[in-house]
């Protein structure tokens, strides 16, 4: 930067301006801008002149002339838009926005040049006096729009056109946008227009849903919804502003929905029941995306999609022939399930509020009267799964341990699963196999039960298998000692007590030759396992008979021990001796309804190896099969009402030392409890396992209390200390 | 003698001419001349090609400076100025110095900036 010499300060102008001649330079300047012939304006000149009278303190006059010279013109323009009447008010859209473009061009024009004035006098007095821009705004909005007839026949031509296009006709869209974008501009959109087009339309789509919903079926309705709000989303794109589109939203979600929400939901015809249950997954789609509009929709469709599930799977649990068969019922159960998990998740877009819904409402049938059988239903389709040997069952064992988790008492289940566990363990198919290629489906079912219920749960599972594998090696040195020495195909599975369920002990008698077997493994036994004691379960076993016919056939059956032990009975005696069940029984030592039930395979009409006749069982000389080697061992079946009875009470009786054993926990810990905090915590320990009741609680309480494990408080009757 | 800026950065941008009082020209970008409220005025009132430079009868050529230095700086940072350092650099018990900062006073009063 140079320095000059001895700079001189300009001394800013000191003579006094004519304000007249300014002001008519102004006003001339103004007038030309209104009427667009501003090329020859100089910027500079017009700033300056109103700079020079804000300086002598002009100002506030100036500013006053210049709000006369728009009001002037507002009103000039008003008188002109109205005055005339041709093309009815269509043109009058036209005009206005015509008009009101050059009117704030030419007001940002005026502006520029009273920059000034903005500074100074609006600076000083914002109450009083608004920037030159907006002041024009204001102006034009309250004498033009509001303050005469301009306003309410813009808006109604409008509304005019938008009718028309709802009707069908294509209108002049950028017309309703320069109208709407005017509006806008003035701060007057929501009051002027955007009210009135909410009532209006409020009104359109009432009358519109009252004719459809009667004439149209309910995916229908609801597809003409979808349309409907799709163009109204277009006309708010197209000219409208933003905002209106969650207004107009509403007001057609609240006309075609709310008032027919009844209709919807529950028609029989084609309502959301009748949806659901026909898997109309794209209608289904349809529906939820619109009721997602409104909260209160959508807790609407999560109760009645609830109720729907929970009726639905009632009537298979009221379904008779359903019930009869396990495996039935509960294929259906998890179809069910699966069918509504694939609405909820293509339909209803995974919301998780309808799959926790789905949930509740299997929790609702899936307690009560099922309950008590569901376990052992669920274990007996386990069981035909697995023996059905089919690969892949992953997705299915997934189902089915969700069903497992809405079982409330799971040691019921354990139960039943141990047993048809220790039977598909035990049987002889699975002798000859290793234990690794023995079916991967039930390990995989143990693995994914022991990630829902832990360790503990499934230690009990796999000590059996282990037990068996365990055997398999047993034996294998057992055949290296004793190989030639007994003459048969001899097999035992050792079972360690606790794992496996308990058995009644039994009266087997056993022929001589399997007796012998015996005696040889015990004795082995015994030498490499000192201090164990075995007992023998031959009822359990099974193996295989070679039949011998007169006509040269033989047959070869696999059967239980226990019907090998009858058919010997038949082996030491005459062809055609007949003998009855007390006979068999004292012979065999089994008692006589297990007779009826061993022979009963024996004698079906598919194998006919003994006939039964009104005093007994004979051998059938003309048995003749198709295939020589023959299964006749019985498969599980479900419990009898008196074995269920059975079973339930056993269960009671093992659950009484699982309470106690609670109890004494919590107690040795907590020293003294409340007796209603002591029954607190033992359902929440016990949980996982089952829900004790607290009468039962109680009574294991008292007796507690009669050994001296706890005793009761002297002062407080429902306080309770430990006794160490 | 005229003032430009690295006229690689602007090519493509629109110039404005301001003539000072004592006969030099400034020839600023029309991006660094929008913070000036007058200067913003002039050019939408304007065509946007002409290139007629504007008269400033009453602004000296060492104010005249000053304030398109402060437009640039002003245009380069974005409105975040602390320190503008000519002015820094003045000194007030310098007589020449007072009477150039009230020079300026006035100047950016007028032109609002």
């Amino acid at each position: 930067m140079f320095k000059k010499s001895a700079p001189k300060i300009n001394a800013p102008k000191s003579e006094i301006i004519d304000t007249t001649e300014s002001w008519t330079l102004l006003f001339t300047a103004i007038q030309q801008i209104f009427s667009n012939e501003c090329s020859n304006l100089s910027y500079e000149e017009l700033y300056r002149t109103a700079y020079d009278l804000v300086q002598q303190r002009h100002g506030e006059s100036l500013y006053d002339n210049v709000l006369e010279c728009l009001k002037y013109r507002v009103n000039t323009i008003v008188k002109r838009i109205l005055k005339p009447l041709k093309d009815g008010d269509h043109g009058l859209l036209r005009d206005v926005t015509t008009e009101w473009e050059n009117y704030s061009l030419a007001v940002g024009m005026i502006s520029n040049v009273m920059m000034y004035l903005n500074r100074t006098v609006v600076l000083n007095n914002p109450d009083d006096y608004s920037p030159i821009s907006a002041l024009g705004f204001i102006l034009f909005r309250e004498n033009a729009i509001k303050g005469s007839e301009v306003g309410d026949r813009t808006r109604r031509q409008v509304l005019q056109l938008i009718q028309k296009e709802r009707d069908g006709e294509t209108v002049d869209k950028m017309l309703i946008k320069g109208s709407v974008n005017m509006l806008n501009k003035l701060s007057c959109y929501e009051q002027e227009l955007e009210g009135p087009f909410l009532t209006s339309s409020s009104n359109y789509y009432a009358n519109l849903s009252q004719s459809l919903v009667d004439a149209s079926s309910v995916p229908e309705y609801l597809r003409i919804v979808k349309t409907k709000l799709k163009e109204e989303a277009f006309r708010v794109q197209y000219y409208l502003l933003d905002p209106t589109k969650q207004k107009i939203e509403q007001i057609i979600s609240e006309e075609m929905i709310t008032n027919h929400l009844g209709t919807i939901m529950d028609s029989t015809s084609s309502g959301f029941g009748i949806m659901l249950r026909d898997d109309k997954i794209s209608d289904l789609k349809t529906q939820y995306n619109i009721f997602a509009i409104n909260p209160s929709h959508i807790k609407e469709l999560i109760k009645k999609f609830r109720s729907h599930v929970a009726s639905h799977g009632l009537s298979f649990v009221n379904d008779e022939q359903i019930t009869k068969d396990p495996t039935l019922f509960i294929k259906n159960l998890l179809d069910l399930k699966r069918k509504y998990k694939h609405i909820v998740k293509e339909s209803f877009d995974a919301n998780p509020l309808l799959s926790t819904a789905l949930d509740e409402a299997f929790r609702q049938f899936a307690d009560g009267t099922v309950q008590s059988r569901m376990a052992e239903y669920l274990s007996l389709y386990l069981d035909s799964l697995m023996r059905s040997n089919e690969q892949d069952q992953d997705q299915t064992l997934d189902d089915v341990i969700d069903m497992f988790m809405y079982l409330k008492d799971s040691d019921v289940f354990e139960n039943y699963y141990k047993t048809h566990l220790s039977k598909r363990l035990l049987s002889s198919r699975n002798m000859h196999q290793t234990v690794e290629s023995q079916s991967c489906t039930e390990k995989v079912f143990v693995t994914k039960l022991k990630l829902e219920c832990g360790y503990q749960f499934t230690s009990k599972i796999e000590g059996m298998f282990n037990d068996v594998r365990l055997s398999r090696i047993a034996m294998d040195q057992f055949e290296k000692t004793n190989k030639s020495t007994l003459g048969l195909d001899f097999y035992v599975n050792v079972l360690t007590h606790s794992f496996w369920p308990t058995y009644d002990p039994t009266t087997l008698i056993l022929p001589h030759q399997l007796k012998q077997c015996c005696r040889a493994f015990q004795e082995h036994y015994d030498s490499v396992h000192n201090g164990r004691r075995i007992t023998w379960q031959p009822n359990l076993g099974d193996g295989l008979v070679i039949a011998n016919y007169p006509n040269g056939s033989k047959y070869e059956l696999l059967c239980t021990t226990s019907q090998i032990c009858i058919l010997d009975c038949f082996n030491a005696c005459e062809a055609n001796q007949v003998w009855s069940e007390e006979e068999l029984s004292s012979t065999t030592g089994i008692p006589i309804r297990d007779i009826q039930r061993q022979m009963t395979p024996l004698c079906s009409s598919r194998h006919r190896v003994i006939i039964k006749d009104e005093n007994g069982y004979c051998w059938n000389e003309e048995f003749k099969h198709a295939s020589t080697r023959l299964r006749i061992a019985a498969i599980s079946t479900k419990e009898t009402t008196q074995q269920v009875h059975q079973t339930e009470s056993k269960i009671e009786m093992d659950r009484k030392p699982i309470i106690e054993a609670a109890i004494v926990k919590i107690m040795k810990s907590r020293k003294t409890m409340y007796d209603n905090q002591l029954i607190e915590s033992v359902v929440t320990i016990l949980r996982p396992t089952f829900v004790p009741s607290p009468i039962e609680i109680k009574k294991r309480v008292e007796s507690l209390v009669e050994r001296e494990f706890l005793e009761r408080d002297e002062k407080e009757q429902s306080l309770f200390r430990y006794l160490a | 003698m005229s003032t430009t800026t690295d006229g690689e950065e602007f090519s493509s941008e629109q110039f404005l001419t301001m003539c000072s009082a004592d006969g030099f020209e400034f020839v600023i970008s029309h991006k660094a001349a929008s913070y000036s409220g007058y200067l913003r005025g002039l050019m939408s009132s304007r065509h946007p090609n002409e290139t007629k430079p504007t008269k400033f009868d009453d602004i000296d050529s060492q104010v005249l400076e000053l304030i398109c230095q402060y437009l640039y700086e002003k245009c380069c940072r974005e409105m975040y100025l602390d320190n503008f350092n000519p002015i820094m650099n003045l000194d007030p018990t310098n007589e020449d110095d007072r009477n150039l900062v009230l020079e300026l006073l006035l100047a950016a009063n007028y032109l609002d900036c």
